[in-house]
Parts: C-alpha cells; structure tokens; sequence
C-alpha cells in the first residue's frame, strides 16, 4: 500500500494501467495518482514504453500467414469432420480413419481433378437445384430468424444427387441457394454441394452476399421476390452486383 | 485479446444450442477465425517456422474440439487454447532442438513491399525487439508475449504456473529491458 510520502511502484502503475489491481488498491492507486505528478510521469513512461514494445511485437511477428483465412478454415473443419467419433458399428474401422482423413487431405491438395469438381460446383446445376421458396412474406422474412436445420437425411441426398462420394463430403458444406433468411424452403431442390476449398467463391463469400441481400430487402432498397430470383440465378453475379465488383480475396 | 468478452458471448450463445455436435464445431470455427493470427504471433515468438506454426495452431484447435466433445469445461476457452498451443509450441521446439532441426525463426520475414530506408528501419527495429526477447528469461518472454495480445493477468499466470504478482514483476522487468534498449539506439 503506499505511504503518504513514498512513491508507487513500477509493479503498482503496470497493473493499475492493466486494471489488474484488487479493486481497494485500485482505489489507493488512482487517489495517489491525482495528487503525486512523479508517479503521474513514471506511470506515463511506463505507458510509452509498453505501447513501443506491443508496436514492435506485431510490427515483427504478425506476418502474412501462410494459409487464407478461408483455407486454413476449411482446412480445420476438414480435420474437424475427421475426428469426430464415428458411429459405434463402425468401430472395427476405426484405427483406418487416420490412414484415409490422410489420404484424403492429400487427395483434396494435390488432385487437380477434383479441384476441377469443386469449381463446377461454385454455383448449383440449375437442372437440379433451380432455388425453391417458403411462401413467407418480407415482414415475416425480416421479422424473426428464419434459420433452419437441415436433416441428415436431406444433406446425404443431395450429396448423393450431386455424386459426391462419402470420403469428400467433409469438404463440402450443403447449402441454401436461396437462404432462409430471403425465404428460401429446405427442398431438395434448394440445396447443393457447395466446397468449402474454392477460392475465391465460396461458402463464405456466399454468406457475405446473403447478409447484404437480407439487409437491402428488410430496409426496403429490394423487392424479396427480385433478390430471390438474383440470388438463384447466378450467386456470383448478384455478389458482384450488390457486395462488391471486385473479386474476394 | 481484442473483442474477447464478444467471443465469450459467442460462444456462450452457440454452445447452449441443443445440438451439441452442431454447436461445438461452429464454436470452434468461430473462435479460430477470432485468435488464429494472434496465436500464430505468439507461436512465431518461440522462434518456430510460418508452417509449423500454422500446425501447432490447427492441432490446438483440434484438442480444443476433443475437449468441448468430452463435455469438460467450456469456461475462458481463448484462456485454454493459449495454454494448449504454449504447451504444444514448447514441445515442437523441444523436439526440433533434439533433432537439431533449424528453426527459421522471425527474422527472415519483412515485408518487401517497403522501400530501402524503410526496409532497414523496419529490419533495425525487428532486431532490436529479437535481441531484447533472446536476452530475457523464458518465462519474461512469454509473460510479456501474452501481455501484448492482451491476456489478462489471470490467464497468463495460468498458462506459466506462476502468481499473479509474479506476472506483475516479470512484466516490469521486461518493460525496463526494452525501454533500455530503447535508450542505447
């Protein structure tokens, strides 16, 4: 506690600039403060020289990483999928899982073939997947969350639909053509295979692009019905159109 | 850490939802796109390479999933993963250091989009914070490492099995060295 005539320490200033201090000593620490301008100017020294060094470290240390975020993402949500515990009938193949999860993150990084497949399914084949809706209208869109599950069954449908095997479907998140959020129905015939690996158009631009829909519909700048259609059309134009022109990193 | 309070009302939000699995795996997607880059600085100050770096992080992550999916304590997850990829970071170097295998450290990344001049100030100032770290105790470094993305006192003490007044001191003495080396440019 300090004393009258004696000043705060280097330890004391640190951790009431922190907001560490036990809440009487900071109370003990900040009366000092008012009246005791050599603590004032240590306090202030202590201040500059913790922001220089915090500037130097991330001037230093936070270099670009060698993943995108939206790789290194989908990287993890494939490791993800790879460890969760498989169903208990499959327990005698369970010392394989490693073996395949390895073979099929070096499949999904090296085979171009199957990069191929990813961009073919950048936007959905329109024959099978030409966007459905869910008769709701724009207040009741905008009014309360319209998200929705979808059952297990549905998704290993519309993977089977779209021919991805079972050892790629971590790869792939199966998506809303029209989202819930602009009223779009958990048919079949709205949802698709969509990858998680493509770049740049993928599953998360794709929310970027939903958001900004959702946003001019319920502010009024969009009709529903035309953001349904835009967004059904070719997702990747109407991104362009109302996100941005310019191509995602 | 910036904006954790935001992350810990997140993941609150997501993991009360009643599908667990569901939730679990959003929790986790949602705090890795939060603290990646603020763990692969710190993880970079143990003078590990881009890529291994990268790994540690994705494996926290991965122990971080087995660990909601055992149903073990969900609270101060930023606190927790901090402390695994410390853990994990250390363990990396200490097999690499057996191994003799080379760590390409920090020093070799600057930015070459920076002119001469500033090339060499930016490369002066770098050097400078790398003498300073390597002149410090371990413990210092890594006090003073979390400081700087913004971990509470309580977290880092424990992540390093020390006291709060210890963290305290450690972080004093560090503050001081820098602000030497600062004064002898």
């Amino acid at each position: 506690m300090p004393q009258q005539n004696s000043h705060l320490s280097d330890a004391d200033l640190l951790s009431f600039a922190d907001d560490e201090l036990p809440r009487r000593r900071h109370l003990l620490v900040q009366n000092h403060l008012a009246t005791c301008s050599t603590c004032q100017s240590r306090a202030a020294e202590l201040d500059r020289v913790a922001a220089n060094f915090i500037q130097s470290y991330l001037s230093t240390f936070d270099r670009p990483a060698t993943l995108a975020d939206s790789t290194a993402a989908a990287r993890l949500r494939v490791r993800l999928a790879q460890s969760a515990p498989p169903p208990r009938t499959f327990w005698r193949w369970a010392a394989l899982l490693p073996i395949l999860a390895g073979a099929l993150f070096l499949t999904l990084k090296t085979s171009h073939q199957l990069r191929s497949s990813f961009e073919l399914n950048i936007v959905p084949n329109p024959q099978l997947t030409p966007g459905e809706t869910s008769p709701l209208s724009k207040s009741q869109v905008c009014q309360a969350s319209q998200q929705q599950q979808i059952p297990e069954s549905l998704k290993q449908a519309v993977l089977a639909e779209y021919g991805v095997n079972s050892a790629s479907n971590a790869a792939y998140e199966v998506d809303f053509l029209i989202t819930p959020e602009l009223g779009g129905a958990a048919s079949i015939r709205n949802l698709w295979p969509q990858p998680y690996f493509n770049r740049p158009w993928n599953a998360h631009v794709k929310d970027a692009l939903e958001d900004r829909l959702h946003q001019l519909v319920c502010n009024g700048d969009l009709d529903l019905s035309t953001a349904q259609h835009e967004i059904a059309t070719n997702w990747v134009a109407a991104y362009k159109k109302y996100v941005s022109p310019n191509t995602p990193m | 850490m910036t904006n954790s309070s935001a992350n810990a009302a997140l993941l609150e939000q997501l993991l009360s939802s009643t599908n667990s699995q569901f939730t679990e795996e959003q929790a986790v997607i949602g705090l890795f796109s939060e603290l990646r880059h603020p763990l692969l600085r710190y993880v970079l100050t143990f003078g590990l390479s881009a890529h291994d770096a990268e790994e540690i992080v994705q494996e926290g992550f991965l122990q971080l999933f087995k660990h909601l999916q055992r149903g073990k304590s969900r609270a101060n997850l930023p606190g927790w993963i901090f402390r695994v990829c410390h853990n994990l970071a250390l363990k990396h170097l200490d097999r690499a250091r057996r191994s003799n295998a080379a760590c390409d450290g920090a020093a070799t990344a600057i930015d070459q989009s920076l002119n001469p001049e500033e090339l060499l100030v930016e490369a002066q100032r770098r050097q400078k914070l790398q003498a300073v770290l390597r002149a410090l105790p371990e413990q210092d470094r890594y006090c003073v490492c979390l400081r700087a993305e913004g971990l509470r006192y309580r977290d880092i003490a424990d992540i390093l099995g020390i006291s709060l007044g210890a963290v305290s001191l450690s972080l004093v003495r560090s503050f001081a060295r820098f602000a030497r080396a600062d004064q002898e440019c």
